[in-house]
This record gives C-alpha cells, sequence and structure tokens, in this order.
C-alpha cells in the first residue's frame, strides 16, 4: 500500500546554514572537533547573534568529508586540510580545462 | 545470494600475509574513495573493499571465509553452508565490535548472511534502548540552465520506506515543491531537516539534502556564475572589424567587434552571467576565426592574391 503525505515546500532563496549544536549532532562529534577544524583552517564559520557560530553547508560537507577521509583513510586533520585543498584546485583546474577544451580548442586536440 | 571473492576485490592471492592484505587495502582505498576518485563507480568499489578488508583484516573472520573453500568464483550463486557459525562468533563480539549498524548497512547479503546482519540488529533490538538517528538523504534537481538564469519551480516526487509502531514497512509518497530563485548555481545545496529517513528507537528522522544539477548546454558553458560562448567570426570580421548580434541568456546582445580582433580573445559582456545577490555574472565569447576553403577557381584566386598583397608570416618569430 502506497501512502500519500501533503505537500512539503522548500525554498532555495532561504540560505540553510546550521548551528555549532546542529553541527555536531549530524555529524555526531563533539563541538572541540569542531574547534580542530576551525584551527586547522578547514571551515570558516561566520559570527552571527550573540557570538554564535553559523555553518554553511558547504562547509558541512567539508567536515563530513573531513571525517570520511579520517575514518576511511586514516589521514590526521592536517592531511585532510592538505587533501581538501588539492581537491578544490582539481576541480578549478578541470573546470578550466572543459572550458578551454569546449571554446578555444573546440575538440581538436 | 552471490558469492563474493574478497580476495580479488583486494586483488592479492589466497596466501596474502596479514600486511600484504592491509597494503593492499590501503593502496586501493586511496584510488576508489568516493571523495578523491574520479574513477566509475567509486562508490561501489570501495564499498566492496571495505567489506573485503573488515574481513580479511581479522584472522577469525579471515579462518571463517576461508573455510568455505577456493572454489567459488565471483558472482556464483551460494547458500550458507549448513552449521555455519559465523554468526555465534559475531555475537560474542559485538561489545567490543568496531563497526555499527551504520557501516553494516552498506555490506551485501553475502556479508550479513556469513557475519550475521539481521542476527545483530534483534539481539539490539531486545534491549529496547537502542536508538539511532536516521539516514541522510540525498535528491538531485535537475535544471536547464534557462531555469537557473529565470528561477523556476519543480516538483520532486520521492519514495520512502516507512516503518509503522508494528514494524511493518510501507511506501510513502512524499511530494516537495521546491522553489528555484533566479541564480542558482551548480551543485548549491539545500537541507530540508528531519526530511530523511526514519530514526529507530525513537531518535529522530535524518535530513533530506537536494542538490541543484544544471544541465548542459548546447552553446553556453558555465563557471560559477559566468556564461562561456563560442564565437566564430570571419577572417574578414576580424581584420575588418564587426556588428554581431551575440546570444545571451536574456535574448541577443549588440556586440562591436573591432577591427584587428584576434583569435582567442576573451571579449566580456557584463553582468551577462547568472543574477546573484551581490552581482550578476559576466558573459565572455571567445573568438575563434574560421577560414573558408576554397572550392571555385575565383576563390581561389582571391586567396592568391591575398597572399601577393599581404606579406604576412605567421612563423616570423621561428629562428
Amino acid at each position: 500500500m502506497v501512502k500519500h503525505e501533503i505537500k512539503i515546500i522548500a525554498d532555495y532563496s532561504q540560505e540553510t546554514s546550521l548551528t555549532l549544536d546542529e553541527l555536531c549532532d549530524i555529524c555526531s562529534i563533539s563541538s572541540d572537533v569542531i574547534r580542530d577544524l576551525i584551527a586547522y583552517d578547514i571551515i570558516h564559520p561566520q559570527t552571527e547573534n550573540q557570538n554564535q557560530w553559523v555553518f554553511n553547508l558547504v562547509e558541512f560537507q567539508r567536515v563530513k568529508t573531513v571525517l570520511r577521509l579520517q575514518h576511511d583513510l586514516d589521514v590526521n586533520f592536517a592531511g585532510a586540510a592538505l587533501a581538501l585543498d588539492l581537491l578544490d584546485e582539481i576541480e578549478e583546474l578541470r573546470a578550466h580545462a572543459a572550458l578551454l577544451e569546449r571554446h578555444v580548442l573546440r575538440g581538436k586536440l | 545470494m552471490e558469492y563474493k571473492d574478497y580476495y580479488a576485490v583486494l586483488d592479492v592471492s589466497r596466501s596474502a600475509s596479514q600486511d600484504d592484505i592491509k597494503r593492499a587495502y590501503r593502496r586501493l582505498a586511496r584510488k576508489y574513495h568516493p571523495d578523491v576518485s574520479k574513477e566509475p563507480q567509486a562508490e561501489e568499489k570501495f564499498k566492496n573493499l571495505q567489506e573485503a578488508y573488515e574481513v580479511l583484516k581479522d584472522p577469525e573472520k579471515r579462518t571463517a571465509y576461508d573455510q568455505l573453500g577456493s572454489n567459488w568464483k565471483q558472482g556464483q550463486e551460494f547458500k550458507t553452508p549448513p552449521g555455519w557459525d559465523g554468526n555465534v562468533r559475531f555475537h560474542t563480539a559485538q561489545g567490543n565490535s568496531a563497526f555499527t549498524e551504520n557501516d553494516m548497512g552498506g555490506f551485501s547479503d553475502f556479508f550479513a548472511n556469513l557475519f550475521g546482519h539481521s542476527q545483530t540488529r534483534s539481539h539490539r533490538e531486545d534491549f529496547g534502548r537502542f536508538r539511532q538517528r536516521g539516514n541522510d538523504d540525498r535528491a538531485k534537481i535537475n535544471i536547464s540552465l534557462e531555469d537557473a538564469f529565470r528561477g523556476t519551480t519543480k516538483t520532486l516526487q520521492l519514495q520512502i520506506p516507512e516503518m509503522d509502531p508494528s514494524g511493518q514497512i510501507h511506501q510513502v509518497v512524499r511530494t516537495i515543491k521546491v522553489n528555484i530563485p533566479p541564480g542558482t548555481i551548480q551543485g548549491q545545496q539545500m537541507r530540508l531537516a528531519n526530511q530523511g529517513g526514519q530514526g529507530i528507537g525513537g531518535a529522530p528522522a535524518g535530513d533530506l539534502y537536494l542538490e541543484i544539477e544544471i544541465q548542459p548546454h548546447p552553446l553556453f558553458s558555465l563557471k560559477g556564475r559566468d556564461i562561456y560562448l563560442t564565437l566564430p567570426v570571419t577572417p574578414w570580421e576580424a581584420a575588418l572589424g564587426a556588428d554581431i548580434k551575440i546570444p545571451t541568456l536574456a535574448g541577443r546582445v549588440g556586440l562591436k567587434l573591432v577591427p584587428g580582433s584576434i583569435a582567442g580573445q576573451k571579449l566580456r559582456l557584463k553582468g551577462r552571467g547568472l543574477p546573484g545577490k551581490l552581482e550578476p555574472g559576466d558573459q565572455y565569447a571567445i573568438l575563434q576565426i574560421e577560414t573558408p576553403l576554397a572550392k571555385t577557381d575565383e576563390q581561389r584566386q582571391l586567396y592568391e592574391k591575398m597572399a601577393q598583397m599581404m606579406p604576412f608570416n605567421p612563423r616570423k618569430d621561428w629562428l
């Protein structure tokens, strides 16, 4: 039997962000880990009212990636930070190469 | 269920030492880790690796697995042998078991049957205090570049399994209407709290993450909020200048090509990219000069005349 539920309305123009507590809860980590990630320059939360940290979804993904790398590949935070920087750079270069390939070389190389 | 050849997955022989197995796992884990790998089906391959390593790194599990014999082939139809005691061993080791219910969720039926997945769960539920937050779910929203520029509304229907209090699983169809404002960019995410998988033992549901996927466009490429377009021109347009109507997401706009334009030149149409909160992106037209083939005698004579009248050596820098 299939039950139908009421419609949910989601609005992309409302920016989604997470508080420190939410982030810790979702990732099952303590706030000390978040403090370490900030100290390693991996995430940069904004400070909002009453000095509360706010994390956007890009930072949230970075936290999850670091935790996966740490768990699966035994990488420490310094190594994970390096991996993230290199991954960002690779992505940038790939995007640039794809642009050149399409609009300058036009598949001729 | 299908037999899994864990040695083949890790690319080691059946006689490999524990060190060899660890080394092989580490090498392949780096290669197929979904966060770093561009290999096709990296996620699937990494899951298989983890499962194979989970068994072969543990001498007890490895011995039990080896007892199945070496005549099995990967993918062969397999039934747990009578009197198989993998479950019992796993039960006693549960107190300090290294993996969680969540990790095991991704492992195959083959693994679960040999090393006791379902047994573990019912064992835990007997105690009645097992609580786990629901899984986070993800869904992609495919939109066109035009939609990203103008904004749009999309309706998603997600089919979600839900357990009622008596333990029965029902399929629930959840309809989500998503408002996508102008200027939404590739990969942009949104979190719908508690709309993910159901929690276990009264724990909260997971979250649902929506991710925007902008489809490739036949003319334009997208980089952040900037749009790129190839602008093919004739040699005489490049040499003499021209007025060209350029397609943009908001319709055609006029662009003045100055005399003496060269191939590869990037011409900017300010503010013609995707709208942004602070500033819109730009559009870039990348100039390409197309040279027509000389097909008739007259056309050939024209090129010959150019060769005589225009002293031009593009290889003058060669020594």
